[in-house]
């Protein structure tokens, strides 16, 4: 057995020394995740635990102490964390060995991991294409083989995208179920962490043990894993006639549309209406720009993070942001300033707050009908570097997974084929809140189907 | 928007962008504003005292009342972090931030 664990860690070191040259998912190891240190690590930790020499990579924006907690941005580079996020104490105390820390669009802001200020990560699959964002680093990191999992974060499809473009397994857990405690706030509304994995199975045994409450999270639900409820009679599953009717790739659509066929041989598939379907990704974000302008303001030189020097603390202030933050952010900045603001002459900010209401009460009222709903993970295959320089062509490619950010419901992106160009495709899975145990077992009946 | 008010914009984040920059998002900012003024036409919920009042990010911190500023920091404690705190910081300098 110990062999086994052995050689498995020696594969995921061998393909990291490898590969991440190229691949760029590892942006960060410290000494405390030498490879001489691992036999030290298997004989002092309690061979029964769960995670018990699995190699878990971990997405820069959640803490882990020791380690940098850079979030893909110069103006964080230097910073090493002094403790563990909850997340983090929970895969210790399961046995998990952290690999180090994986790259990231600066402060996740981003959709193809080419905002990292660090260079992109790079698909495994293809070396032109991008990975996804903004957990990238992870889902590379994973499907390359340099280690079992990762965690990432999921503000509007941040790991379900990734996880779809490198052909790997990620969920978005139900908002409370997993602690923030240790993540760098970016839409702290909306943000999550959630697990990457090459198969469900795997996926889901990461969810179980990062899950459970926490009292410095306020959002945090009083519930463990295990007191999820499960329901063994589904029967029915939603499509959502505006989700599909968006306009897709073909590759995308065939599998889709496969998908459907296979599963319509053991379940009803039940066409429903998300008639406030349109107002999601405005709505997702003004509320995103504008809590991102507000949680990134503590990255001013001062308390956190690297700074410019200057005679004048304004200066000093205004230098280090706007040199150290990457354009996309100050963009985001911005934009959530407008979107706080007078100036627009309309209140941006509680429209979308209302917009979001909407669309919560509708997919509760949708989850009343059916089980769960099916859609793609995202419209498009991966895209290549460069390929997509406007920001709301960029933002469309998260344009399936936002309605259930928004909601506050979990998801699942399971691999489910290739495109023509050998690029992979994901499909989703929406369950109503807290559905997650019986979400795992549809997500398997899924990743069988796609081996057909 | 024009160039003054993006600058005003800029201040309060205590940001500066270069020209290309600033070119870029004067662009976006036309066109986000005009493709999100869709989010305007749902009516709205009311479900909480957070609705009874509106503050935007420009409007004066000295100049709220005390009650505005209780309602602030107790329903948008996210935005009442830098709302209240960063203008606040604008007239310090480094000698005083000891």
């Amino acid at each position: 057995m110990l062999q086994v664990i052995l050689e498995s860690y020696q594969t995921h070191e061998d393909q990291l020394h490898r590969q991440n040259c190229k691949l760029n998912a590892f942006i960060s190891r410290t000494s405390l995740s030498e490879s001489s240190l691992y036999p030290s690590y298997l004989s002092t930790t309690n061979p029964s635990l769960p995670l018990y020499g699995i190699s878990v990579g971990v997405k820069d924006n959640i803490a882990v102490k020791g380690f940098p907690l850079s979030n893909g941005s110069r103006i964080m580079k230097d910073f090493v964390c002094p403790y563990d996020a909850f997340v983090i104490q929970k895969l210790r105390s399961a046995g998990a060995w952290i690999m180090g820390k994986t790259n990231m669009d600066e402060f996740a802001m981003g959709s193809s991991n080419e905002f990292s200020a660090f260079g992109p990560a790079i698909n495994p699959h293809h070396p032109s294409y991008v990975p996804g964002g903004s957990s990238g680093g992870s889902a590379v990191a994973v499907a390359s083989g340099m280690c079992s999992m990762a965690l990432g974060s999921d503000t509007g499809g941040s790991i379900r995208q990734p996880a779809s473009f490198c052909g790997v397994v990620g969920i978005r857990p139900s908002y409370g179920l997993v602690s923030r405690y240790g993540l760098s706030a970016f839409c702290s509304s909306l943000d999550q962490i959630g697990p990457l994995a090459k198969d469900v199975d795997s996926a889901f045994k990461l969810l179980s043990i990062i899950a459970g409450h926490d009292p410095r999270d306020n959002s945090s639900f009083h519930l463990e894993y295990e007191q999820l409820p499960e329901n063994s009679n589904v029967t029915t599953f939603g499509i959502i006639k505006e989700l599909d009717q968006i306009p897709m790739k073909d590759d995308v659509r065939n599998a889709y549309e496969f998908l459907k066929q296979q599963l319509s041989k053991e379940f009803q598939l039940k066409e429903l209406s998300l008639s406030h379907f349109k107002y999601a990704l405005p709505a997702y974000h003004v509320i995103c720009d504008a809590e991102a302008s507000s949680n990134l303001a503590r990255y001013a030189g001062t308390h956190l993070g690297d700074r410019v020097n200057s005679t004048h603390y304004q200066s000093m202030l205004k230098q280090s942001r706007s040199l150290l933050l990457g354009t996309e952010v100050k963009r985001r900045i911005i934009l959530g300033a407008y979107f706080l603001s007078s100036q627009g002459g309309q209140d941006f900010y509680h429209h979308a707050i209302n917009a979001q209401k909407h669309i919560r009460i509708e997919m509760e009222r949708i989850f009343e009908k059916v089980s769960f709903v099916l859609s793609p993970t995202t419209p498009d295959t991966a895209f290549r570097f460069g390929g997509k320089k406007d920001p709301v062509a960029m933002y469309y490619s998260d344009i399936c997974t936002i309605p259930s950010s928004l909601a506050g419901l979990p998801s699942i992106s399971i691999p489910f084929g290739k495109s023509r160009e050998g690029l992979p495709l994901g499909m989703q899975i929406i369950g109503a809140r807290f559905s997650e145990k019986t979400l795992h077992r549809l997500a398997k009946k899924i990743e069988e189907l796609s081996l057909v | 928007m024009d160039r003054a008010s993006l600058r005003h914009l800029c201040d309060l984040c205590a940001l500066e962008l270069n020209q290309e920059e600033e070119e870029s998002l004067l662009g976006d900012l036309l066109r986000i504003a005009h493709e999100f003024e869709v989010l305007s036409e749902l009516p709205p919920i009311q479900d909480s005292e957070n609705t009874q009042r509106v503050f935007f990010r420009d409007d004066h911190p000295q100049e709220l009342s005390e009650e505005d500023r209780q309602i602030l920091i107790k329903n948008f404690p996210i935005q009442s972090e830098s709302y209240l705190l960063m203008p606040a910081l604008d007239e310090t300098d480094a000698s005083s931030d000891t």
